[in-house]
């Protein structure tokens, strides 16, 4: 009976709160990045929300391996998405340069996007089980020594 | 003795550039006399430039009226700016291309008849300003073949189906979808570029990304048989942006909108003959006063404060 008790009680906690696995981080500019969870199995899709993101500064999206502070977000699972396709990075931006037009994601207004992001315990020779991988924000290329844009919410890769 | 002052008075007036006594930016650079009718290039140094708004730099006739010069020579025109998109920085060695002549709307110009000069002003951020205004007389050599440039084309422009010009901008707001039209004169072929991040330009629908601020649309033309290319700057002013809800239906029971067009959560209150708890109307027969409002976004859109009156039959 008290085993049947703490089933039922965790599966409706669970499904009541259904953020309880997830996560939000502020940036520097006072933009809001939040994803659907910081757990996941490595494959499995993560719901990525951005908000009050300046819709003038374009921005890769990315499963990443953590740099060391001050650092380029590098490796991403994906790499640098300059042709705006693939699941595990994404490149968003509302005033592309004429070549990539069509190839970004546009922000929403208030700088907002959302996007599902593949995450995977690999990204290239880096186990993400042995070191911090994370849902990555940083400024595109045209800004890439731009650190003041970088944002990370740690994935923990079951 | 006093004649001589006055002839020194006013040979000095000769010399200093119109409007001069009141500019602040330093010209200095040349060749301004003698110049060829084609492929004439002016090394400009400005100093002292004030930090209020760019410049403009361009080829004029000057103005006898002592009203700002109207016709211009649209190939030689620069704009002296730290602004994205700008010909040059205030601290640049500024390279200017007049010409001998060129066409002003339906006036030819032959500058080895009329004044020609370089006029300098402040830029659309500052347009009605005329502190800056100051006129640099240049000369020309006299046409010695009959080889006689092509024309300038002309672009006309509108936004919005507004006429807009680099002397007169246009005022949109946050998220206020735009569409630049532009019309070559030639019959040329027109290209067309944001030079500001807070615009974003596809195709011809313009999206500014900002509500306050300024940016700029160029459109270019390519030129032709008949016309020379030239570009055309369309300055915008950005205004915050205006919220909106969707129009309330008078009817007993109503589901109220949640959030504005820009996603913000509203608020409401209701009075008279009616009640809301959440987003749910509720409302009898008579008269229902709802108030709706909405935080605004620095930068990017206004409060949204609005009533709105039902009568419920």
């Amino acid at each position: 009976m008290r085993k049947i008790f703490f089933v039922v009680f965790t599966l409706l906690a669970s499904a009541i709160s259904p953020g309880a696995n997830a996560a939000i981080v502020k940036g520097a500019q006072g933009q809001v990045l939040s994803v659907s969870a910081k757990t996941a199995k490595s494959g499995s899709m993560i719901t990525v929300k951005g908000r009050g993101f300046d819709e003038t500064v374009g921005i890769y999206l990315a499963f990443c391996v953590v740099p060391k502070k001050g650092q380029l977000p590098t490796p991403c699972g994906g790499g640098i998405n300059k042709a705006g396709v693939g699941e595990a990075s994404f490149w968003i931006s509302s005033n592309p340069p004429p070549y990539a037009v069509g190839l970004t994601q546009e922000f929403l207004p208030v700088g907002r996007f959302k996007e599902k992001v593949q995450v995977s315990r690999k990204i290239g020779e880096f186990d993400c089980a042995k070191v911090r991988c994370a849902i990555t924000v940083r400024a595109d290329h045209l800004r890439g020594q731009d650190r003041s844009y970088d944002m990370f919410i740690p994935i923990k890769i079951k | 003795m006093k004649k001589i002052v006055i002839v020194l008075a006013l040979v000095a007036s000769l010399l200093a550039p119109s409007h001069a006594q009141a500019a602040e930016t330093k010209f200095l650079g040349g060749p301004l006399t003698n110049l060829e009718q084609q492929g004439a290039t002016i090394n400009v140094q400005l100093s002292a430039v004030p930090e209020k708004a760019g410049l403009y730099m361009q080829q004029c006739v000057q103005s006898t009226s002592g009203a700002r010069s109207e016709i211009c020579n649209k190939a030689a025109e620069l704009w002296i700016s730290t602004s994205r998109g700008a010909s040059f920085l205030p601290t640049d060695i500024i390279k200017f291309k007049p010409t001998g002549g060129f066409i002003s709307g339906t006036t030819t110009v032959d500058c080895t008849v009329s004044k020609c000069g370089i006029f300098m002003r402040f830029d659309h951020t500052a347009g009605a300003d005329l502190s800056e205004d100051q006129f640099i007389a240049l000369s020309f050599k006299s046409e010695a073949t009959g080889t006689m440039a092509l024309p300038m084309d002309e672009i006309t422009a509108t936004i919005n189906g507004v006429a807009v010009s680099t002397k007169t901008p246009i005022t949109l707001g946050y998220r206020e979808l735009a569409t630049v039209s532009a019309v070559s004169k030639a019959g040329a072929t027109l290209t067309y570029a944001t030079l500001a991040p807070a615009c974003a330009l596809n195709g011809t629908q313009i999206t500014p990304l900002k509500g306050v601020g300024e940016c700029a649309i160029s459109v270019t033309s390519a030129g032709n048989a008949t016309a020379a290319g030239v570009t055309a700057i369309l300055p915008i002013y950005l205004a915050l942006g205006v919220q909106t809800i969707p129009t309330i239906a008078a009817n007993k029971s109503v589901t109220l909108p949640t959030k504005t067009n820009f996603g913000q959560k509203v608020k409401y209150k209701a009075t008279g003959e009616c009640s809301v708890k959440k987003n749910k109307l509720t409302a009898m027969k008579g008269k229902c006063t709802i108030s709706a409002r909405a935080k605004s976004q620095d930068e990017l859109f206004g409060a949204l404060k609005t009533k709105v009156v039902l009568k419920i039959k």
